[in-house]
């Protein structure tokens, strides 16, 4: 089994469809850097906060003066065209990965499942060999050129779009989405003016159908890429779900990644049939040795490069599949409480609106203050901390450390917090009784969520 | 398998779909939208212009004679002309944001040194001069300096009557009123159907408006400003002078209109704005609003939020006048009052924002 596996992971592939994915990946970063600096986020997202809200154990990472954030941006592109053109690949795929991933890590309010993707996908590229075909690196060291990709860079990225759509479907095998068809119903309700379907949108009974044809798309989708016959359709309906859904939700770059992900399941010779005019056709096949040397990325069979190689697709397939999985090992239910939330393709879950005061005290002199979110944070930050509870931590400590630096003592932080989640009333969102200021920010369940409402969602 | 199950979901989904296409009610939000801007936003800002105009001529007489009547009724034109343009804080998006108009309308606070140098000054003072000030010595504040003073009118009747400085400033109020006056014009032309037609791109959303592709974007505009100005009513209007952000201590400076002791009608106004909107009330009549469609959606939701407007008016209604004096002698009054104007942003931000499926961000961000 483990030779089989390891001659079927290291059989040589064309090159095309993963050079295609290099300069796409390349080309739709671009644009989306390109397209967050026009659209002014970078001012928004870095420069006019005063607080941020970091990861947890990322508090280091933190945003530059306007030059820095600009060049930082400025960098960014530049590394996407270089790996969409091959120029220098691996340091451009490792570069671009690094200042995307500082620029989004920066802070959580803007946390986005597709910018979680990019990392990984970034990542991905920094490793897998792909600037060593179509590329100007080799046109400029010739050397370095190689006939063919070994089958694991292939399936490795074919893998990580996979776990996306898969537990993005295991995900909405829950309660809310099956059974009260939310947040669609609340979504969709809004947008009776669409045309031609705004009609139907507007309809329970079309929420219902469209959150489980939602799900099992998503559950389904990567087998049925997989399926020669079924391939044409299952890409049909990703175009047809993903174009859906980019109409109808604000979503970015998220439906052209997906969809451009998606042609990696095709044949990897599908550019050359698309382009037959401009590509070559493939080399003729050749035995699977890896030994040629101007076809060998490392090592040879058996060897402990492709011990190590396996290893750590092996490794890296485990925390893809657990960090999904993690938020079982929280209580209660994970759009009201959102512990082990990100990092797990929860992708368009929840619908949550929350309104959030801090209530400060001194007991030593009854001094008593009631903080606004609006005092620390931009409006948008301020919406998106309401209903993240460990964004609430983060300024309820960001709250007891300003009024003590301004003289006050001993100071407790409460939280006056209300939710209303996926269409079902508002209710306090966090203990009241809780000092905020002596909770720690940890990985551990935390005690003062309160508990999620019981009642079904009124629409 | 899987391939069967698809087929089976898709047959469901049809089915699902095509049973109920006719039998389940629907509620077409571009009506309640339109509603809300020719009944609510365009009379509102008719009426703002109207009374600023009314304001001008108050202030053109009390130039020509200036004695107690012509003071006190420039004065009450003040107080009327404020009222609808607090009311219309309910809509602050659009002209008024877009011509960068609200510094120069209602800047907070004033600076009584720049007023009083120009009060006193030499240089010349006439429409494009008074133009040309900064927002903290023109707009209503400063007019609301040069006519109020909350220890009574003999001071300001002096000042107006001064034989050296006295036509200077009464020139000066008669220009800062004209230049409001000008300022409510142009927002009010912006509006207009027949001209900027503001009121056309916001109540008729789609391809053809030029600022509102969808209905999604005019409902979710309009809610989001409910959302904030009750949040800045309760917090910067009520909580900020109470001392609830400064441990307890009164912040007297952070009171609006305490020279005039309209602070407690301003909030009032702005509250009223805001529940004019929710629902599509106009001359005291309800019309299709905000409600309509929550109601569609949850009539527990409506009634949560009427209730809450109601509690916040009979809270403010509570407060004995005027609320400078109120924050120390009624603090009970002026807590509650505090507390039900956040329950009412609460509701809002919460309840009424979720059953409608309102965006409530404040930029243009992806999803995911």
């Amino acid at each position: 089994m483990s030779s089989r596996l390891r001659a079927a992971l290291f059989a040589p592939v064309d090159t095309a469809s993963l050079i295609a994915f290099r300069v796409g990946f390349g080309l739709l970063m671009l644009g989306a850097t390109l397209r967050f600096v026009a659209n002014g986020w970078v001012r928004e997202h870095f420069l006019e906060p005063t607080f941020f809200f970091p990861y947890w154990g990322l508090g280091w990472i933190r945003p530059g003066p306007a030059w820095a954030m600009y060049g930082l941006y400025a960098v960014m592109g530049l590394a996407a065209l270089c790996v969409a053109l091959g120029l220098l690949y691996r340091a451009s795929a490792l570069l671009f990965f690094v200042t995307f991933t500082w620029a989004h890590f920066i802070d959580k309010t803007h946390w986005l499942n597709h910018y979680w993707l990019v990392t990984l996908v970034a990542l991905l590229m920094g490793v897998l060999p792909l600037g060593r075909a179509g590329s100007i690196d080799v046109h400029l060291w010739p050397a370095r050129r190689l006939e063919s990709f070994p089958t694991w860079c292939l399936w490795l990225l074919r893998f990580q779009f996979a776990v996306v759509y898969f537990f993005g479907g295991v995900a909405k095998l829950s309660h809310d989405w099956l059974v009260h068809a939310q947040p669609l119903t609340i979504w969709l309700g809004a947008h009776g003016d669409f045309p031609l379907l705004g009609g139907w949108l507007v309809k329970k009974s079309f929420a219902y159908a469209m959150s489980w044809l939602g799900a099992a798309f998503d559950l389904s989708v990567v087998f049925l890429l997989l399926g020669r016959r079924t391939r044409p359709f299952a890409y049909a309906a990703a175009l047809g779900f993903h174009v859906m859904t980019s109409l109808l939700f604000q979503l970015g770059m998220f439906p052209s990644i997906m969809l451009f992900g998606a042609l990696l399941f095709f044949p990897p010779a599908w550019p050359r049939r698309l382009f037959a005019r401009w590509l070559p056709p493939p080399p003729p096949p050749r035995p699977a040795t890896g030994h040629e040397p101007a076809n060998r990325v490392r090592g040879g069979p058996g060897t402990s490069h492709e011990r190590r190689v396996m290893l750590a697709l092996g490794a890296w397939a485990l925390v893809q599949v657990l960090l999904p999985l993690r938020h079982h090992l929280y209580p209660g239910p994970l759009g009201w409480r959102e512990e082990g939330f990100r990092f797990a393709w929860n992708v368009m879950l929840v619908e949550k609106n929350g309104s959030v005061d801090f209530v400060a005290t001194e007991p030593s002199t009854g001094r008593r203050w009631v903080i606004a979110p609006e005092q620390y944070l931009t409006r948008y930050q301020a919406k998106m901390m309401a209903t993240q509870p460990d964004m609430i931590l983060q300024l309820a400590h960001r709250v007891a450390a300003d009024l003590e630096a301004r003289g006050a003592r001993d100071v407790e932080v409460r939280a006056d917090a209300h939710v209303a989640w996926n269409g079902r009333p508002s209710a306090v969102f966090v203990d009241p009784h809780t000092d905020l200021a002596q909770e720690r920010d940890t990985l551990a369940p935390k005690r003062w969520i309160a508990p999620a409402p019981t009642a079904p969602p009124r629409l | 398998m899987i391939r069967s199950s698809l087929l089976a979901s898709l047959c469901l989904a049809a089915a699902l779909g095509c049973s109920s296409t006719d039998d389940e009610p629907t509620f077409d939000r571009n009506v309640a939208v339109a509603s809300i801007v020719d009944d609510v936003i365009l009379p509102t800002v008719t009426e703002a212009e109207a009374k600023a105009e009314a304001l001008r001529v108050a202030a053109e007489a009390l130039e020509a004679a200036p004695d107690q009547a012509s003071l006190d009724a420039a004065q009450q034109a003040w107080r009327d002309a404020r009222a609808p343009w607090r009311r219309s804080d309910a809509f602050r998006y659009g002209p008024v944001v877009d011509l960068g108009l609200v510094g120069a309308i209602d800047w907070s606070p004033t600076n009584p040194e720049t007023i009083e140098e120009i009060a006193a000054g030499t240089a010349a003072l006439d429409a494009a001069a008074v133009d040309g000030l900064g927002s903290s010595a023109k707009g209503f504040m400063a007019l609301e300096y040069l006519l109020f003073d909350n220890s009574g009118d003999a001071p300001i009747l002096a000042q107006l009557t001064d034989p050296t400085s006295g036509a200077r400033r009464r020139l000066y109020l008669r220009l800062l009123a004209d230049n409001l006056h000008q300022k409510l014009l142009q927002v009010s032309d912006a509006w207009a159907r027949d001209k900027g037609n503001y009121a056309g791109a916001l109540a008729e959303p789609g391809e053809s408006s030029p600022v509102y592709p969808t209905t999604k974007k005019a409902v979710d505009e309009i809610v989001n400003q409910l959302v904030f100005q009750a949040e800045v009513v309760a917090n910067a209007k009520i909580g900020k002078p109470f001392g609830k952000q400064s441990g307890g201590e009164l912040v007297p400076a952070a009171e609006e209109s305490w020279r005039s002791d309209n602070s407690l009608a301003d909030i009032e106004s702005t509250w009223r704005g805001i529940e004019d909107v929710y629902q599509g009330r106009s001359e005291g009549q309800d019309g299709a609003g905000i409600s309509d469609m929550v109601a569609f959606k949850s009539k527990d939701v409506d009634s949560a939020a009427r209730a809450a407007f109601a509690a916040a008016f009979a809270a403010a209604a509570a407060i004995p006048p005027p609320l400078r004096l109120a924050f120390s002698a009624n603090p009970a009054e002026v807590d509650a009052a505090w507390n039900r104007g956040k329950e009412l942003k609460r509701v809002l931000a919460t309840d009424v924002v979720g059953v409608l499926g309102v965006t409530l961000s404040f930029s243009d961000n992806d999803g995911d």
